[in-house]
């Protein structure tokens, strides 16, 4: 089974396909929001580093992807970058600095390069990796703010039960994706 | 193409943000600095084999100008507080009346609306929110990486099946 915002463009583009895509399914969505809120866990100055480590990534992997340069299977990456992410915030994880930069950085690429293989030269490409940038952006945003619940004790387990459900959805989607 | 009037927000944008966290008061004087030359660049004709080299050049305007707000403010030129910041925006309104140029011929009005994004992202990051700023500033520079990117790869066409059909 495909990823879910993966399950075939089409015809697509402009700006609004680019900024609904990463909404339209739960795989990309949950990764994002979890860069966030691992982010939030974290504190400063990963707060602010992996939303910025997340796009800049993904366009690198975007690039490989519209190279056609060989990767290891996509869906798989996508699915671990959920395993990982969520296990990090469901266990309270805190990795020191390029440890959790370089996390975030390699699953970045393989979310930007499912993006990157489809990026849709006929209508406005420019539109659509505005859009689909600024919503990843955004995603994090929500996911950081999602992040400072963690103040509270309640919220605190709330949060780690988030990402336990992460790394679920990450462990159910690697097992309908291996063959 | 609407490509040219997107490039023509990035570097709104992009200068807001910088305008908001180094200098908010000089923020009319930008703005003026960045539409006169939009609008005068949007009437000068651009032959077709420099059309691609323009749009580059605006994406790299956009690249600097996020580039510019990571700096540490010790490495901004400081010969006059305001003048560097001045003439950062007539240098994105060259690159914005260009851009517009590329669209139609005398479109520089239609590139007003940008400063719309000027006004706005320079009085919602301001000093206070550096950090969102940066944040935000990162994702204009994937953008503008993705489009110069863009311009030299081939793409995957929207009408074919993508890589999972």
């Amino acid at each position: 089974m495909p990823a879910q915002a993966h399950d075939g463009t089409g015809l697509a583009g402009g700006f609004a396909a680019g900024f609904a895509h990463p909404w339209s399914g739960c795989d990309h969505l949950l990764a994002m929001a979890a860069v966030g809120i691992w982010g939030a866990f974290l504190g400063r100055p990963l707060v602010g580093l992996l939303p910025l480590i997340f796009p800049a990534m993904m366009v690198g992997g975007a690039v490989l992807g519209m190279c056609n340069l060989w990767l290891p299977p996509v869906e798989i990456g996508i699915a671990v970058s959920l395993l990982v992410l969520g296990g990090c915030i469901a266990g309270a994880l805190r990795l020191p600095v390029p440890a959790a930069c370089a996390i975030v950085a390699v699953f970045a690429v393989f979310h930007g390069y499912a993006h990157g293989q489809e990026l849709p030269s006929a209508a406005d490409p420019v539109g659509y990796s505005m859009g689909f940038v600024l919503a990843t952006g955004l995603v994090h945003l929500c996911g950081i703010a999602l992040g400072r619940l963690q103040h509270g004790a309640a919220g605190r387990r709330l949060l780690q039960a988030c990402g336990g459900a992460i790394a679920l959805a990450g462990a159910w989607l690697l097992w309908s994706t291996v063959p | 193409m609407r490509s040219e009037a997107y490039l023509c927000a990035m570097l709104a944008g992009a200068l807001g943000l910088l305008l908001g966290v180094r200098q908010p008061g000089a923020r009319l004087a930008a703005c003026a600095c960045f539409v006169l030359p939009l609008l005068a660049l949007a009437w000068v004709p651009v032959p077709p084999p420099w059309r691609g080299a323009v749009c580059q050049a605006g994406w790299l305007g956009v690249l600097a100008l996020t580039a510019a707000l990571h700096l540490p403010p010790s490495s901004i030129p400081t010969g006059g507080r305001v003048l560097p910041v001045l003439l950062v925006a007539l240098g994105a309104g060259c690159l914005a009346g260009a851009a517009m140029a590329l669209r139609q011929q005398g479109s520089g009005l239609q590139g007003l609306p940008a400063l719309a994004l000027i006004g706005a992202a320079s009085l919602a990051f301001g000093s206070r929110y550096r950090g969102l700023a940066k944040i935000v500033s990162g994702w204009l520079a994937a953008i503008a990486l993705l489009n110069i990117a863009l311009a030299c790869l081939p793409l995957h066409p929207g009408y074919l099946p993508d890589h999972l059909e």
